[in-house]
């Protein structure tokens, strides 16, 4: 059967009346339905169908008010007519793949602007990712998915020697347990369903993984589980072991390709949100945003979550991205023994709506549950209600019985930019030739993103782009210093230079004033920006020692009044008003 | 090598400190912050030292009562210290120190901690909804207000009715906010009634009992919170949720003791106090490590914080000075029926007239009894006017009454 | 004519919500003992308060000092005597007990200082 007859069999089965048209194996959905699941679920079983390459979604559902002029709406800034620069290549999107891009684009003679409209990088999807690190063992066979994963995987040990993030290889556990294949029990009757949770699967998925391409795994059965993590429940009964799994800390890792690209000339336009494009014989020539124009040879749609919108404003609308919430528990580093590696219990089927996450270790020593996965109607919507905060505790104290699981520190959520097609969408847009999508990145986005940095500039060559190396790209970053890992007669030394390194503002994490001044120096201008560089307030009092500290060394360092001091955005001002309304 | 560091410079480690120091003893205190007195400082309101002075001093007056006395004494000060590490050795304890002057070490026979609590955060009372700006520990506002003169709002909402809530209410209301809720979650207020007198019904606040703030709304900056009337056991009753507009949000849910250093060194800590296993001399399971203060248990007064400091100086000298009479066992004392947490919970000498302990009701009565019970059979009974669990109690039990038992349980009649 | 106010007792921490009746006489109603009605009665005559506050401080380590009046003003000044605290400065050093207003609000109570603060960059 062919896509468009593939399709009528779906939209016929459909209680609704969904009409669609098929273009270059994209597939353009019209019609109404009754609920948001309703427009989600026909959405994915069109993406689903071999050989389609992307779901534009234009169903509308009861609730939704006319959803394309609302996003518009918020769009009604103006975009300024002073002239940026112009540039070889413009990457909109300062996220983990916006800014690895950026940095791999770097080694060439090539002018580039990143452009992201947070006040830093590594604010969307990047910012909520547990920092799993997959080995490539989950994405199936033909998917670009697979190939860019496990190149990724592989990428990041030297990359993070390069660029002086800490990244661990851990390795994960897939866990088998009398619950991995509860439903399908009846048909393997007495002994014969442990027997073959214990012989047979994780052959399969060991087989799964080779054949994907992954080195190195083992199966441990009974005891051999708790030797390599004791926590684990003891009906367990047999685990796969993947030596290739990582962690490393998302926005560090980002931050880092940021400061990497930048000093190797890329200019960065924070701030700064893409409006509009102005194209000439299909093909953009500029770049508006609400700070002014970029020229441009080619454009790299990296913007996530917003792909779809920017693919839209482009003029070359092909798939849709349906928001996928993911809700993550961070547990306090005094637990770090508890956990070694990244652990997931198989389940087969896997739940529809809520598969993947588990338990990881983090690099700095937090534990970590999750993410869920829910389908949300907004882009925006980060919130966790008690009941997600439960249903994790639930779910994953089957795993680890022992652990304290209400020993948590924070919770908070994230927006996965996911497809129907459920696949990376990375390839030249259909209609615009000199634009690139590097869209839907959703799981294992964080451990493709070098790969697909990679693939990226081979696409552009392929769309034209001169390659020549620049002999002068140096790839050597050297991350911040912390007085926590200082040795103690380097940090009597870095003390004697300057005593602020002795002054301890933040006491959970113990970071200095001195670090805090340094992440300022590296661009941070708000209290979560200087969190992500130092890691102040991440500990177990979660800012309420340090607030006021750090708040005090952010409005003497730049120069503003407390009250003015902001915690992301300019919209989140900390304080509001002087007492007795009296002057500063 | 000294005798004694103290880590916290607050009114209990000041107090230790100088009562220590009268001994005879070498004492340094160690303290974070760049000044003493704790967290004092930031308790402009008066009220404190009624039972110690006779006298109704605010925190700083307070703070500086112990101050000057310690200032007298050749008792040093680092301030701005930072301990890194503390480790037990065989006879002594060694101390990495992070200081603007360098890093240091230091050896001690003993330590008396004295490290205070900290508030609990949202996080750990499960509020749902978005992160913005906008969410602060009433701790953080008092100082806020109290030290920089900035507001944390125009219209912040409070949730919890304990005493730094109210505190900080008035200071926000006196110091100009356009308007204040406050909701929380008891029957009534649950700080003292000076308190919720003084600084909400004094000036006709609204307030809301029965009620919580189940979501925080808004992206960016608060925006809003949702409110949610609770059961009798502060459960949400589905279908009273209401939304109400404010740009800020301050909680006063609570306190818990610093306690993760003095259990990183092995001391045992209580589930529900969340501070170190004492005996009656403030003594941990840890030989020569102390604890005082609000890391033992949240004291209601500073006064009765500081007593532990004064009766930590005579353990602090037992120890020093080898005296041996700990008994065998130590006999425990245990909260029993209607009782959520006793001080000390080890009873660990056999000299000494008697012993002071701090108790905390878990029930609301009036003309109560308290017993202590000995397999069964009461021991003694003390009579208290009114219990609250908002009010901790404090009973003097006569030594002996320890003689032979493995266990005292208190528990209401 | 007859005032009717509810007060919160604060004698023992049961805190009885007491009833006021103020006229010629007061009558004391919801306390369960004695002391009860002796706090009603001084809070239906004269309830004060000791007003707690700051003022801006130049030079110090903080840019406010903590001040108070040195003993109760009557309940219905607070707020006047807030009021007059607005736009009062003091510059480093200050001592502990400085007078910082003299006879705030016509109170013939003094604001004072609750702490001495040191010059400091």
């Amino acid at each position: 059967m062919r896509i468009p007859q593939k399709v009528k069999k779906i939209t016929d089965e459909s209680k609704y009346n969904i009409s669609f048209v098929v273009e270059e194996d994209i597939v353009f959905l019209k019609g109404k339905v009754e609920t948001y699941e309703d427009w989600v679920d026909i959405g994915l079983k069109i993406g689903g169908i071999k050989g389609v390459n992307g779901v534009v979604n234009d169903i509308v559902w009861d609730e939704r008010k006319d959803k394309a002029s609302e996003d518009r709406k918020k769009r009604s800034k103006r975009s300024k007519k002073e002239n940026l620069g112009e540039y070889d290549i413009v990457i909109i999107g300062g996220g983990i793949i916006g800014c690895s891009i950026a940095r791999e684009l770097s080694k060439y003679e090539l002018d580039v602007a990143l452009a992201e409209k947070e006040p830093d990088v590594s604010l969307g999807q990047t910012r909520a990712n547990n920092g799993m690190v997959h080995p490539g063992i989950a994405p199936s066979k033909d998917t670009l998915k697979r190939r860019l994963n496990v190149r990724g995987n592989a990428m990041y040990g030297e990359l993070s020697q390069e660029l002086d993030v800490p990244f661990k290889r851990v390795g994960s556990l897939i866990l088998i347990t009398p619950r991995t294949m509860e439903k399908y029990r009846k048909y393997l009757p007495g002994p014969l369903y442990r027997f073959f949770l214990k012989h047979v699967l994780p052959w399969f998925v060991k087989r799964r993984g080779e054949m994907n391409g992954l080195e190195g795994i083992e199966i441990l059965k009974g005891e051999e589980v708790f030797q390599e993590e004791s926590g684990i429940v003891d009906d367990v009964i047999s685990a796969v072991k993947i030596p290739s799994t990582g962690i490393v800390d998302p926005y560090e890792w980002t931050i880092a390709m940021y400061e990497n690209a930048k000093k190797n000339d890329v200019d960065f336009y924070l701030n700064t949100e893409v409006l509009a494009f102005d194209k000439e014989r299909g093909l953009i020539k500029r770049v508006f945003t609400d700070r002014g124009v970029l020229k441009c040879g080619h454009v790299i749609n990296a913007a996530g979550l917003y792909s779809d919108v920017i693919a839209e404003m482009a003029g070359t609308k092909e798939f849709t991205i349906h928001p996928r919430k993911g809700v993550e528990l961070l547990f306090n580093k005094r637990l770090e023994d508890r956990v070694h590696h990244c652990l997931a219990e198989l389940k087969i089927p896997s739940h529809p709506t809520s598969k993947g996450g588990g338990i990881n270790p983090t690099v700095h020593g937090n534990i970590i549950w999750g993410p869920t996965a829910e389908e949300v109607e907004s882009k925006s919507e980060t919130s966790v209600d008690k009941e997600e905060i439960h249903e994790i505790m639930q779910k994953y104290s089957t795993i680890l019985p022992q652990f304290p699981e209400s020993e948590f520190i924070r919770y908070f959520a994230g927006v996965r930019a996911a497809s129907f097609t459920e696949d990376f969408i990375i390839r030249p847009a259909k209609k615009v030739k000199n634009l690139l999508h590097v869209a839907a990145i959703q799981s294992p986005g964080l451990a493709s993103a070098p790969a697909i940095a990679e693939y990226s500039v081979e696409l552009l060559k392929d769309m034209g782009v001169d390659l020549r190396r620049d002999e002068s790209f140096d790839g050597e970053r050297k991350s911040m210093d912390r007085v926590s890992e200082m040795s103690e007669d380097e940090l009597k030394r870095r003390i004697e230079e300057d005593p602020s390194w002795g002054n301890i503002v933040c006491t959970c994490e113990m970071v200095s004033e001195a670090e805090i001044v340094e992440a300022i120096e590296r661009d941070a201008e708000s209290f979560d920006a200087i969190k992500r560089r130092t890691r102040a307030g991440m500990g177990e009092c979660q800012e309420s020692y340090c607030l006021l500290r750090i708040a005090e060394v952010i409005s003497r360092e730049l120069d503003m009044p407390l009250n003015q001091v902001k915690k992301e955005w300019k919209e989140s001002q900390f304080f509001d008003g002087i007492v007795r309304g009296e002057e500063p | 090598m000294k005798d004694v560091v103290v880590i916290g410079g607050g009114p209990s480690g000041l107090a230790a400190a100088s009562s220590i120091a009268e001994k005879g003893y070498k004492v340094v205190i160690l303290e974070r912050d760049d000044e003493l007195g704790g967290l004092l400082q930031q308790c402009i309101h008066d009220g404190f030292g009624t039972i110690l002075f006779d006298e109704s001093l605010s925190g700083p007056e307070f703070a500086d009562r112990f101050i000057e006395k310690v200032m007298r004494s050749d008792v040093p000060i680092e301030l701005e210290t930072y301990v890194k590490s503390v480790d037990k050795k065989d006879d002594h304890f060694e101390l990495l120190t992070v200081t603007p002057e360098g890093v240091h070490k230091i050896k001690s026979r003993s330590i008396v901690y004295a490290i205070g609590c900290r508030e609990k955060n949202r996080f750990e009372i499960k509020i749902g909804g978005t992160r913005p700006a906008g969410v602060y520990t009433a701790g953080t506002v008092q100082r806020l207000v109290n030290l920089y003169g900035v507001l944390p709002g125009k219209n912040p909402v409070i949730v919890g009715g304990g005493d730094v809530g109210l505190i900080v209410a008035r200071h926000l209301y006196l110091e100009g906010v356009d308007s204040l809720f406050m909701v929380y979650p008891e029957d009534f207020f649950s700080g003292l009634p000076r308190n919720a007198q003084q600084c909400i019904l004094d000036f006709d606040i609204p307030y809301r009992n029965r009620t919580t703030v189940k979501r925080i709304l808004g992206d960016k900056k608060v925006e809003g919170v949702e409110l949610v009337e609770v059961d009798e056991e502060w459960e949400m009753i589905p279908g009273t949720e209401e939304i109400y507009e404010c740009d800020s949000l301050i909680l006063s849910v609570g306190l818990i003791p610093y306690s993760e250093k003095i259990e990183d060194l092995g001391a045992e800590i209580d589930e529900e106090t969340k501070g170190p296993v004492v005996n009656e001399y403030y003594g941990t399971t840890v030989d020569g490590v102390f604890s005082v203060g609000n890391l033992v248990q949240i004291f209601d007064y500073v006064d009765d914080a500081v007593k532990t400091a004064y009766i930590v100086a005579e353990g602090v000298d037992k120890f020093l000075k080898g005296i041996d009479v700990k008994r065998k066992k130590p006999i425990k004392l245990v909260p029993g029926d209607k009782i959520d947490t006793v001080t000390p919970q080890r009873i660990f000498y056999e000299e000494g007239e008697e012993v002071t302990v701090f108790f905390r009701p878990g029930v609301e009565k009036e003309n109560a009894v308290v017993c202590l019970v000995n397999l069964g059979n009461v021991i003694k009974t003390y009579r208290k006017r009114y219990l609250r669990p908002s009010t901790l109690e404090e009973i003097k039990v006569p030594k002996d009454l320890f003689n032979g038992k493995k266990e005292v349980t208190i528990r209401v009649r | 004519m007859s005032d009717r106010k509810e007060v919160l007792c604060i004698r023992c921490p049961k805190g009885c919500r007491l009833k006021l009746k103020i006229g010629d006489k007061v009558v004391v109603e919801g306390q369960e003992c004695k002391l009860g009605e002796e706090y009603g009665r001084k809070e239906a005559s004269s309830p004060q308060r000791v007003v707690p506050s700051t003022v801006k401080i130049i030079g110090a380590r903080y840019p406010r000092l903590p001040v108070r009046s040195e003993k109760g003003v009557p309940m219905n000044k607070v707020e006047e005597v807030i009021d007059e605290l607005k736009g009062v400065e003091v510059i480093a050093p200050m001592k502990k007990g400085a007078v910082i207003v003299e006879n705030v609000a016509d109170t013939s109570v003094d604001i004072i200082a609750e702490r001495g603060m040191e010059v400091q960059e």
